[in-house]
C-alpha cells in the first residue's frame, strides 16, 4: 500500500462569516490522481489556496508528504507545486526567463534546459519562448503556468482548472504529464468543471458542494 | 430631432461624463446615490465654495501680475504687457506644436475597452460622436482657457489702472476678463481643429497617409527646435521682446487684440471665422473616422489614466513597463544564479528592463534632497519649516527602499512557492534597494563635503540604520496590511500611515538616544559602539517584525 503523499484533515476556512470549507478530510496516496468537482463557490480553489499555504486554515491539519506547510514551510515547498486558476508573471521576465528562473530558484541543476525545451514543444509554446507575458494570449499564459509548475521537482501537484482555456494541444500535453508525473510516483490533485477531463484522468474522484465533500469514490 | 442611434450615443456620453464628474465630488466627500434634501443642499455649497475659491485664486494671481511681477519687471527694463504678450505667444505656439506633434502618435479621440466593444462595434454616426468629443473636449479646455485668460486679462488691466485710471467698476473687470477669451477661444479651435483633422486623416490607412504623416512628425519636431533655438537666442542675444512679435505675427497680433483690445473688432470676427472653416473641415473629415482603429490606439490611454486618478500608481507603472516591452523578443545574457540568489538574478533583469528616466530621477532625486536638507540645516541651523521636506526625504526613501520588495509581492503566487525561507527572502528583497539608498544619500554628504558643509561623524554613521529601520517599517506595514487573495490578484498594498509613523517615531526615539545619550554621555569610542549596538537592535527588532508579518498573510481575516 502506498503512503499518502498529501493528507487533509477536518480542513475548515471562514471568509467572514461564510464557512468556505468545513470540516473537509481526504488523503492521495504517491502516484494517484484526484480529481475534484463541484459547482462554482463550492470551495475548490480555497481548499487548494488553505493546501498550498497560501491561507491558513481556520482549523485543520495539512501534511504534504509529512510536512506541515505551515509548521515546515521550506520543506513543505519542496514537494509541493501549485498553479493557480489565473496565473500572474513577472512582466519583464521572458518565458524561458521564468523558467530558468525557477529552475534555478528550486536548484533544479540536472539537464533542466532539455526539460524545458521539451515541455515548451509539447505545449506549443516553443515560438513564444522569448516573448513577454503580457504578448501571450490567456491559453499561452495559463500554458506557461504549468510548465513551471512542471519544470521543477514535486512530489504532490495541485492545479486549479488548469484546461478552463487550454487549446486540444494544450490538453492533450497535460493529461500525458500529469500521468508521467503520476506513475513516476507524485500524488496530483485537480480541480475542474468538466466531467470529462475527471472521467479521461481515472483516479479518484471527490465533488464538493457547499464546502464540504459530497461524494467521494 | 435626433435620431435613435445618436439618442443612445448621446444618453451614453452623458451617463460617462455624470460618472467623471461624480468622481470628483465624490472626492469633496457629496454623495451622487444621496437624493436627500441636505446632500443637494451640500452640493450647491460644494459648487458656490469652489467656484468663490477659484475667483479668490484668479484675483489673488492678478493682483500679484500687477503689484509684484510688474514692477520687478519695470525695474528690469521690461513691460509687463511685453512680457505677458512673449510668453503666451511661445506657450499657444509650442503648446500646439505638441499637440500636433502628439496627433501624429495617437488621435486624439479617447476611447475606453468599453467603448472599444460595445460604442466602437456599432454602426452609429461616426461625424456625431467625433463632434460630440470634440466639443466635450473643447468645454473642458474653455474651463482652463477661460481661468487662465481671465487672470491674466485682469491682472493686465490692474496693472493699467495703476497707471492712472481711477474708476474700476465690475463691469469694466469682467470686459477685460472676458476679452482674451473672445479671441483665444476660437483661436484654440482653428487650431484644436486642425489636430483632430490631422489625427483622424492619419488612421485612414492608407500608405500615402503614413508618409505624409511622418514627414509631418519629422517637420513639427525640427520646427519646434529652430523655434526654440531662435526664442532663446534672441532672449540671450538681443533681450528685445519686440523682436518677438515680429517674428510670430500671426500668434503675436491676435494675441494683442485679445489682451490690450488693439484691432479687437477685425480680429475678433477674423477668429471666429477661422475657427468655423476648421470646425467645417472637421465635420466634413469626421464621417469617415474609424472607431476601431481610434480605440486600438487610445484605450490603453484611457486604462492609464483611469487608474492614475484612483491612485492605482502601481497599475500605472506596470501599463507604462507593458508598453515600453511591446510584443518583441528578448534574451537575456546575463548568467543566472542558484537557490536564493536567483532572485537576485530575477531582480537584475526586471530592473534593467523597467528603467526609465522618470525611475532614474525619481532615484536620483534623493541627492538634491539630502543636499538641501543639509545646506538649510547648515545655514539656518534646526528649523521647523525643514519638516515637510524631510517628512517628504522619509516617504522618498521609504518607497525606494521597498521599490524591489514591493514588485515582487505583486507575483506573490511565485514568490510564496519558492523554496526560500523567510529571512533569506526579507533580505534578498530589501537589501539592494537599502544599499543603493545608502550610496545615493552618502554620494550627497560628500558633494556636501565638497562645498564646504560639514556633517557630523554620528550621523554619517547612521545613515545605513536610518535607511534599513525606514525601508523595515514600510515592508512591516505593507505586509500588514497584505492578505493572500489580494496579493493572488496581483495587488499590493500603498505605504500607509503605520509604516510612516513607526519609522518616524523609531528615528526620533534614536535620534534623542544619540543627542542627549551617546554623545554627551560617552567618550567617542564607546559612543560609536552605542551607536552600533542601538541601531544594530532597532533593525533585529524590526526585521522580526516583518518576518512575522510574512508568515501571516494567509491568516488575514477576508
Amino acid at each position: 500500500m502506498n503512503k499518502p503523499a498529501l493528507e487533509v484533515h477536518n480542513l475548515s476556512y471562514k471568509y467572514g462569516s461564510i464557512n468556505a470549507l468545513r470540516n473537509v478530510s481526504f488523503s492521495v496516496d504517491a502516484g494517484k490522481i484526484m480529481t475534484i468537482t463541484g459547482p462554482n463557490g463550492a470551495g475548490k480553489t480555497t481548499m487548494l489556496l488553505c493546501i498550498s499555504g497560501l491561507l491558513n486554515p481556520s482549523s485543520g491539519k495539512i501534511l504534504i508528504n509529512g510536512y506541515d506547510p505551515y509548521q515546515s514551510e521550506c520543506s513543505a515547498k519542496k514537494e509541493l507545486a501549485f498553479l493557480p486558476d489565473i496565473p500572474r508573471f513577472y512582466q519583464e521576465l521572458t518565458v524561458w526567463e521564468h523558467i530558468q528562473f525557477i529552475a534555478e530558484a528550486h536548484s533544479v541543476m540536472k539537464d533542466y534546459e532539455s526539460q524545458a525545451n521539451e515541455l515548451l514543444i509539447d505545449f506549443g509554446l516553443i515560438d513564444a519562448r522569448d516573448m513577454y507575458p503580457h504578448a501571450l494570449s490567456r491559453g499561452m499564459r495559463l500554458k506557461l503556468g504549468i510548465i513551471l509548475s512542471l519544470i521543477r521537482p514535486f512530489t504532490v501537484l495541485l492545479m486549479d482548472e488548469p484546461t478552463s482555456s487550454l487549446d486540444s494541444q494544450g490538453t492533450e500535453a497535460l493529461y500525458n504529464k500529469i500521468f508521467e508525473h503520476s506513475s513516476g510516483g507524485a500524488a496530483i490533485v485537480i480541480t475542474t468543471h468538466n466531467l470529462s477531463t475527471a472521467q479521461l484522468l481515472g483516479g479518484q474522484t471527490m465533488r464538493m458542494e457547499d464546502g464540504t465533500i459530497a461524494l467521494s469514490k | 430631432m435626433l435620431s435613435a442611434n445618436r439618442r443612445s450615443v448621446l444618453g451614453l456620453r452623458i451617463k460617462q461624463a455624470k460618472s467623471k464628474i461624480n468622481y470628483w465630488l465624490a472626492a469633496a466627500s457629496y454623495q451622487p446615490h444621496d437624493h436627500s434634501f441636505l446632500m443637494r443642499v451640500y452640493l450647491i455649497y460644494i459648487l458656490a465654495f469652489f467656484t468663490a475659491w477659484i475667483l479668490a485664486m484668479m484675483f489673488l494671481i492678478s493682483d500679484v501680475i500687477a503689484n509684484t511681477l510688474a514692477p520687478e519687471l519695470r525695474s528690469l527694463g521690461l513691460g509687463l504687457n511685453h512680457v505677458i504678450l512673449v510668453c503666451s505667444t511661445l506657450i499657444l505656439i509650442f503648446w500646439f506644436l505638441y499637440l500636433f506633434y502628439k496627433t501624429t502618435l495617437r488621435i486624439p479621440l479617447v476611447f475606453t475597452e468599453n467603448d472599444a466593444y460595445i460604442l466602437c462595434q456599432t454602426p452609429a454616426d461616426r461625424r456625431f460622436i467625433t463632434m460630440m468629443m470634440f466639443i466635450e473636449k473643447s468645454l473642458k479646455h474653455l474651463f482652463f482657457l477661460g481661468i487662465i485668460s481671465a487672470t491674466l486679462g485682469i491682472g493686465l488691466f490692474e496693472n493699467e489702472v495703476n497707471l492712472g485710471i481711477k474708476m474700476m467698476s465690475f463691469g469694466t473687470l469682467a470686459t477685460n476678463g472676458l476679452r482674451p477669451l473672445t479671441i483665444l477661444f476660437p483661436l484654440y479651435l482653428l487650431f484644436y481643429g486642425f489636430v483632430w483633422i490631422t489625427g483622424i486623416s492619419r488612421i485612414q490607412g492608407d500608405t500615402k497617409n503614413k508618409y505624409a504623416v511622418k514627414f509631418l512628425r519629422i517637420s513639427i519636431l525640427v520646427l519646434s527646435i529652430c523655434l526654440l533655438l531662435i526664442a532663446s537666442g534672441i532672449f540671450l542675444f538681443s533681450y528685445n521682446l519686440m523682436v518677438y512679435q515680429s517674428f510670430f505675427p500671426f500668434i503675436s497680433a491676435p494675441l494683442r487684440a485679445a489682451f490690450f483690445g488693439i484691432g479687437w473688432k477685425k480680429s475678433f470676427p477674423a477668429a471666429i471665422g477661422l475657427a468655423a472653416v476648421s470646425l467645417s473641415i472637421l465635420w466634413k473629415y469626421s464621417g469617415s473616422v474609424n472607431l476601431s482603429l481610434a480605440a486600438q490606439e487610445t484605450r490603453h490611454i484611457h486604462a492609464r489614466r483611469a487608474a492614475f486618478l484612483i491612485g492605482d500608481f502601481d497599475e500605472v507603472n506596470q501599463m507604462k513597463i507593458r508598453e515600453r516591452l511591446g510584443s518583441k523578443s528578448a534574451k537575456t545574457k546575463i548568467p543566472s544564479f542558484s537557490g536564493s540568489w536567483s532572485l537576485i538574478w530575477k531582480n537584475i533583469i526586471q530592473s534593467l528592463r523597467s528603467i526609465s528616466l522618470s525611475q532614474i530621477w525619481s532615484w536620483f532625486l534623493l541627492i538634491p534632497l539630502t543636499m538641501t536638507v543639509i545646506i538649510f540645516e547648515g545655514i539656518y541651523g534646526y528649523d521647523s519649516s525643514l519638516l515637510p521636506l524631510v517628512f517628504y526625504l522619509v516617504i522618498l526613501i521609504g518607497r525606494k527602499s521597498t521599490s524591489l520588495f514591493k514588485r515582487d509581492f505583486q507575483n506573490w503566487w511565485i514568490l510564496h512557492s519558492l523554496p526560500i525561507n523567510r529571512e533569506n527572502l526579507l533580505l534578498h528583497l530589501t537589501l539592494p534597494s537599502i544599499l543603493i539608498v545608502i550610496i545615493l544619500i552618502y554620494i550627497a554628504f560628500s558633494t556636501a563635503g565638497v562645498f564646504g558643509l560639514s556633517i557630523n561623524f554620528f550621523i554619517t554613521l547612521s545613515i545605513p540604520f536610518i535607511v534599513a529601520v525606514l525601508s523595515f517599517s514600510f515592508a512591516f506595514d505593507m505586509l500588514h496590511q497584505a492578505d493572500s487573495i489580494t496579493l493572488l490578484e496581483g495587488k499590493t498594498p500603498p505605504l500607509g500611515i503605520l509604516g510612516l509613523l513607526l519609522s518616524l517615531g523609531i528615528i526620533v526615539i534614536f535620534s534623542v538616544i544619540l543627542s542627549l545619550v551617546i554623545k554627551p554621555a560617552f567618550p567617542p569610542l564607546i559612543g560609536v559602539l552605542l551607536l552600533l549596538l542601538v541601531g544594530s537592535s532597532l533593525i533585529m527588532i524590526l526585521f522580526h517584525l516583518t518576518k512575522s508579518e510574512l508568515k501571516v498573510i494567509g491568516r488575514k481575516p477576508l
